[in-house]
């Protein structure tokens, strides 16, 4: 029978007997859309929420810890770097070990500032000077892949800047460092999207200050505060060497950044830390972010990294992972067996369906219908109520989506992270559901097709003799 | 097929209703030879398996013993019978089926019934020629502007000539007609038996007609008759005197055929 014959009888039978074949669409929209509705909100946590607070694909190592505090295992590993036969310290050819590992895409050393720093700044945001303690690391400009002005995230340090006394001695863009008489432009500084979350959630709001939003960051891109580098808010800390300024400027947003204080690019970490901690601080990275090629999987490389005897950081990201996998799951399984009820309904609609039409089916028997025609006519009025239920379900289940999203959007206050939509229908998600849900009617109708396949056309022409 | 080979064949066929060891074998050996363009009418009581027959030799049932082979295809049992998709091509474009209660699709159209054939050929018509055609048979069975009426709006009759017209789509060989005048009043049914000599003689059909009335059995050129499960020659004579005997318990008739 010819796929076009084919779908004008489905159509036909259905619309002879639309009631029992809306009965399953039903049923099956019922359980396609309790499983879109999971799945989507559970792909949209994924990302939209735990990749923003624990970036995916990426692995961050770091030397393991020499306190006692991690056991017996940790004090033997003190004890072997005692005696000269432990891991070195994080260093180049740490990195060139990494960066030879296939699944590696890229290795980034990130270097903290190993002494106090004060800093001070903020009257465009807060309206007046507000001093903090600085937190800073420095990595590789090369690292970061966000178009987050990437050109003006380099080392500017040159040892042979103009000479200056005073910064209207320095062309626009620049200021004149007091402690080498020199112009330079200010140290660029990138901040996490993980702080801006923080101060908009609570800080902000707490404080009565405006949020930064995408607007408001292009007006803040360019602001400039001061640093003073071996000097701190707190009285008792001894500063390494003699305190010297530096202009630092806001120059973007980049997940790459650490996620309580500032990253500046590595070369003036590498110096300052020279200057203030002494040498070798400026050799040891404090740790290497290692960037996973796409679609490979990290295990590999954090195997390796346990060979070379460091310590994979865990942030966290993979316990939040799995309490949201096993939530889903736990939905999923809901779901699924929504969907086993519909798949029954299907088939008992189609048994009561395939006993009050014996004699059609008798009659298309008679005129040429061959066994595989009736098994396939069935299956195909399977197909037809899927797709309904399908393309129904995922309708519903996105409704959903958008009605919990807006509610969100109107009753729930401000908190870091929060989303603009807890869900992701993703492209692969709705065929997934679709499929599923003609899947499910087929699996209903395999049975009851087969019986009517196998019915004797004699005898289904008796049932109305 | 060979041009002497008969259109139907049918040797020693049994046939069984229910458990074995218990009554109900139906046919007891039955056996048929039926040449091209015969029209024979085969009569006997209710439940005297005439329509088993039919059914076995159309090849609608196919669970029985003994030989049967339609146009020279073995239908079975053993090896060489036909598969079931050949035997449904074999129903498709050779054979045509009338039954006594017509078996239209009620949510059809004239027309659609009509077409239906067309819808599981293996070189379906296409759909313009396949109108075109059944216009025409529709027309030649008397119910040319009756293509859209449903069957619940035609009388009995008429629904019975939408079964015949429906049984010549494709232009068949062989015309299985199991009990056509049954559901209908004696002077519908007569116009209906007319219809088939008519078809016979022009259309040169081969046709096998299961009756209990003896009066629809006299346009047959050879009279059989069911005895003890199998069919035996019969003449006219032997069947009207027997007439009272064949006739099945009273079943209402079908309204009278609309005039038009």
């Amino acid at each position: 029978m010819k796929a076009q014959k084919l779908a004008r009888l489905i159509g036909r039978s259905v619309a002879r007997a639309p009631r029992p074949f809306a009965l399953s669409v039903f049923g099956i929209t019922v359980g396609i859309a309790a499983l879109s509705f999971f799945l989507a909100l559970s792909l949209g946590m994924q990302r939209r929420v735990l990749s923003r607070i624990f970036p995916i694909g990426r692995v961050e190592v770091v030397p393991p810890r020499t306190s006692l505090d991690t056991g017996a295992l940790g004090a033997l590993d003190t004890l072997g770097s005692l005696l000269g036969g432990g891991p070195q310290p994080l260093g180049d050819s740490t990195i060139s070990a990494l960066r030879a590992h296939p699944d590696v895409a890229l290795v980034s050393p990130r270097m903290k500032v190993s002494f106090a720093v004060r800093g001070w700044g903020g009257e465009k945001i807060v309206g007046r000077t507000v001093g903090l303690e600085l937190f800073i690391d420095g990595i590789d400009p090369q690292a970061i892949t966000e178009p987050t002005s990437p050109a003006q995230f380099r080392d500017y340090e040159d040892p042979h800047g103009p000479f200056c006394t005073e910064d209207k001695n320095c062309r626009e863009g620049t200021y004149c460092s007091w402690d080498r008489n020199q112009c330079e432009p200010p140290v660029p500084v990138l901040i996490s999207p993980f702080l801006m979350e923080l101060y908009n959630g609570s800080i902000a709001k707490t404080h009565g200050l405006p949020r930064i939003n995408g607007f408001l960051l292009g007006q803040l891109r360019g602001t400039v505060f001061t640093a003073e580098l071996g000097k701190s808010w707190i009285p008792r800390t001894t500063p390494g060497g003699t305190p010297r300024q530096r202009k630092m400027m806001l120059v973007g947003v980049s997940d790459q950044a650490m996620p309580l204080g500032i990253t500046v690019p590595l070369p003036y970490v590498k110096r300052w830390n020279a200057l203030y901690a002494g040498e070798r601080a400026s050799r040891e990275f404090s740790s290497l972010t290692v960037q996973i090629k796409e679609g490979r999987s990290p295990t590999g490389v954090v195997d390796l990294v346990r060979k070379l005897g460091y310590t994979v950081e865990d942030n966290g990201a993979e316990q939040a992972g799995l309490a949201v996998t096993l939530i889903t799951a736990l939905f999923v399984l809901v779901s699924l067996s929504t969907l086993v009820v519909a798949a029954g309904s299907v088939t008992h609609t189609f048994f009561r369906a395939i006993s009050e039409r014996r004699h059609e089916l008798g009659v298309m028997r008679a005129v040429g219908a061959s066994r595989l025609d009736i098994f396939l006519l069935l299956l195909g009025e399977a197909v037809l109520i899927g797709l309904i239920g399908g393309v129904l379900g995922l309708g519903i289940a996105r409704l959903f989506a958008i009605g919990i999203d807006y509610l969100s959007r109107v009753a729930l206050p401000e908190f870091p992270f929060k989303p603009t939509s807890y869900f992701w229908f993703s492209a692969g998600l709705c065929l997934l559901s679709v499929g599923f849900s003609i899947l499910t009617c087929l699996l209903g109708a395999l049975w009851p097709a087969r019986a009517a396949a196998r019915l004797s056309p004699a005898a289904a022409l008796s049932s109305r003799a | 097929m060979s041009q002497d080979a008969p259109i139907v064949l049918a040797e020693e066929v049994h046939r069984r209703f229910g458990p074995q060891g218990v009554e109900g074998e139906v046919l007891r050996g039955a056996s048929l030879r039926v040449e091209a363009g015969e029209l024979v009418a085969l009569v006997g009581r209710s439940g005297s398996g005439k329509s088993t027959l039919l059914h076995i030799l159309g090849g609608l049932d196919r669970d029985f013993t003994g030989r049967v082979s339609l146009f020279g295809h073995q239908l079975g049992p053993g090896p060489g019978q036909l598969s079931d998709a050949a035997l449904s091509r074999l129903r498709n474009s050779h054979i045509g089926f009338v039954f006594q209660a017509f078996h239209l699709l009620d949510h059809l159209s004239c027309l659609e019934n009509v077409l239906l054939p067309n819808s599981f050929a293996d070189a379906p018509l296409a759909p313009a020629a396949a109108a075109e055609r059944a216009r025409e048979v529709l027309s030649r069975v008397g119910l040319g502007g009756r293509e859209t009426a449903r069957p619940a709006e035609l009388s009995g009759g008429q629904r019975q000539r939408v079964a015949i017209a429906r049984a010549l789509f494709f232009r068949p060989q062989l015309l299985l007609c199991d009990e056509p005048t049954g559901n209908l009043d004696v002077e519908t049914g007569q116009r209906i038996i007319e219809l088939f000599t008519q078809l016979s003689s022009e259309e040169k059909l081969t046709l096998i007609l299961v009756t209990h009335e003896v009066r629809v059995a006299s346009v047959a050129r050879r009279l059989l008759r069911m005895e003890d499960g199998r069919p035996v020659p019969a003449t006219l004579d032997e069947l009207s005197r027997a007439g009272a005997a064949l006739a099945p318990a009273a079943a209402p008739a079908a309204k009278p055929e609309a005039q038009s």
